[in-house]
């Protein structure tokens, strides 16, 4: 387990630094520079004067470390559109990113795990494919168009719920934040429910055909606990490790998310500073975004491992 | 792997003699593998024909008509600037399809390059490669897509870059196992005897062994490509106007929700539509050409 904490711990280390390298040789290869740059009144001089004072003209190698050690202080630069530090920014909209990618989360286990489970255990039956068009639905609908039915339903047709934003001016209560949350968790959850669901599935099918639950059968326990006490705790086991694997989606698809629904998050962060060519600020939230996700993942291998010690003796 | 209903339907009796006409067989059974294959052939020959069956030029303009609900002159009604929307999704299908083939296509020459070196080469190239694909798929790689096309502009092949350099890990891994599978084959063993080098052995011997499985990953991977370049216009990233894309006709149909919500409706629904067949087809050809279900 040891070595093994290591080994996964040193992989994590390594992809940080390899994502930081991806991210910074890409606005080091962008055509035209930083915004600044692109000021059509700027003189050559002025440019080269302000390449210099930026430190642009150095070679790449110092250039990278510098930024490097600069990240590593939680120094993320200036916002080239609001002058602010990056980090500021970032910090202050991270938690209502945290919030919405947290209760999809929640959403999505909390309904595709007993979805997958019945599926399975009814398996063929009407009501396993009634599971599988609605996760075939899941994985089909691109999140900004259901975004915007559910607004147009919801919103606009019945006002039930808020259209956009994380409060109502004034208020800011509990219960309001609630319901302007409401609708974004469930765009964000649908595609996240829908492979949960397919995987809770095929890893109950697995454990059912399991020698372990041929004998809780032949003992005589009757269907229901062969299936609740036996196959779904082995069963959940594999789930782990996939919601690890969709933490990624989570974030990336926070971005269209928080578009669609004015959500002040990062995603969104994110969407702007790209249209403004706010080189510090993509290239801080790529990084954020990114060692929260490997991190989160390396949590969840680490967990799994503990659950079940085969994987860190067996190693990937 | 994942499985779904159409995965579980019970197996009709093999007739055909080679394992392509049983596979053939089995496809033709699934009704909804079936289905899926009839009318994502008609969506792609009405996009190749969109300029002979659109009625209008995409992008002619008509302030007179701005906003109108479908009619006998504009069967799916007009945009904002007056446009004919059948005309414009159908041109939106050009674009939207073109992108994601073509990402995919570009997707399955990385993977199989990728997965093929590391099956080959066993050992430090084996492990690094991995590491890289397994890399890939744990970080929000949406974030640097989005990126790249802000900093480097979102033209049509950088759109198809991005997504292909974004979505080859499935492929890699299948053309590695494959490799794996197959390396140790006699009839590996028997071209090698003969003096055939590793490209040759790879891309004769070994490739076409992975075709099925290469060909389901694809089929899903149009979907998904579909449904990345749709976000990425609706973002305002990807395709960008005057031309059409299902993603950026979305993207302006947001500021009209109340008075025309048909204007979002219908080319989301065509996404959605697109991708869910590609869904279904690609489940299913898993089934007819994989029934051991690996």
């Amino acid at each position: 387990m040891a070595r093994y904490l290591i080994r996964r711990t040193g992989e994590a280390a390594v992809l940080i630094l390899v994502v930081s390298f991806v991210a910074f040789l890409l606005v080091y290869m962008a055509p035209g520079g930083p915004a600044v740059l692109l000021d059509p009144n700027m003189t050559p001089e002025d440019a080269a004067l302000m390449k210099n004072l930026m430190g642009l003209d150095e070679p790449f190698h110092v250039q990278y470390w510098r930024w490097l050690a600069a990240i590593a202080q939680g120094d993320l630069g200036l916002s080239l559109s609001v002058r602010l530090p990056v980090y500021d920014i970032i910090r202050q909209q991270l938690p209502n990113t945290m919030v919405l990618a947290a209760a999809s989360l929640v959403v999505a286990v909390t309904i595709s795990v007993p979805l997958g489970v019945i599926a399975a255990a009814k398996r063929n039956s009407i009501v396993d494919q009634a599971v599988a068009l609605l996760s075939s639905f899941g994985l089909a609908v691109p999140a900004f168009w259901f975004g915007l039915l559910l607004v147009i339903a919801f919103s606009l047709k019945l006002e039930w719920l808020p259209a956009g934003g994380m409060a109502t001016d004034g208020d800011g209560s509990f219960w309001d934040v609630a319901r302007h949350l409401v609708l974004p968790t469930l765009v964000l959850a649908t595609s996240n429910m829908a492979q949960l669901t397919r995987h809770t599935r095929s890893a109950m099918l697995t454990v059912l055909r399991e020698d372990y639950v041929r004998t809780a059968r032949a003992k005589g326990v009757s269907e229901t606990v062969a299936i609740y006490r036996h196959a779904l705790r082995n069963a959940l086991v594999p789930v782990l490790s996939v919601i690890g694997l969709l933490l990624p989606q989570l974030f990336g698809g926070a971005a269209v998310t928080e578009t669609v629904f004015s959500w002040p998050g990062i995603g969104q962060l994110a969407v702007r500073a790209a249209f403004e060519r706010d080189y510090p600020m993509i290239m801080g939230v790529a990084m954020v975004t990114s060692v929260i996700v490997i991190l989160a993942s390396l949590m969840v291998d680490l967990l799994y491992a503990w659950i079940d010690p085969r994987i860190s003796v067996a190693g990937r | 792997m994942s499985a779904s209903a159409i995965e579980e339907a019970p197996l009709p009796p093999s007739s055909g003699r080679s394992p392509g006409s049983r596979a053939w067989v089995r496809f033709r059974n699934n009704r909804i593998a079936v289905l899926a294959l009839v009318l994502l052939a008609l969506i792609n020959i009405a996009a190749v024909l969109a300029p002979v069956l659109s009625p209008y030029p995409p992008n002619a303009v008509s302030l007179r008509e701005r906003l109108q609900p479908p009619s006998v002159k504009h069967p799916l009604g007009t945009d904002e600037n007056g446009r004919d929307m059948l005309s414009r999704l159908l041109y939106g299908a050009r674009i939207s399809l073109a992108v994601g083939i073509a990402a995919v296509v570009f997707a399955v020459f990385l993977g199989a390059l990728v997965g093929g070196a590391a099956g080959f080469v066993e050992g430090m190239t084996d492990s690094v490669l991995m590491r890289v694909t397994d890399g890939m798929l744990s970080v929000p790689i949406f974030f640097f897509m989005i990126t790249t096309l802000a900093l480097f502009g979102a033209t049509l092949t950088n759109i198809i870059l991005v997504i292909g350099v974004t979505s080859w890990m499935s492929v890699a891994r299948i053309v590695r196992g494959e490799v794996l599978r197959n390396r140790e084959m006699p009839f590996v063993e028997a071209a090698r005897s003969l003096g055939a080098g590793p490209f040759h052995i790879l891309f004769r011997h070994v490739l076409p062994q992975s075709w099925p499985a290469i060909i389901v990953s694809a089929t899903l991977g149009i979907g998904w490509a579909i449904l990345m370049e749709s976000s990425l216009s609706f973002l305002g990233l990807g395709v960008q106007p005057p031309d059409s894309s299902w993603g950026n006709m979305l993207s302006k149909a947001r500021g009209y929700m109340w008075n025309a919500p048909l204007l979002a409706f219908i080319p989301g629904f065509a996404i959605f539509l697109t991708v869910l067949l590609c869904n279904w087809l690609g489940d299913g050809l898993r089934d007819a050409l994989d029934p051991t279900g690996t």
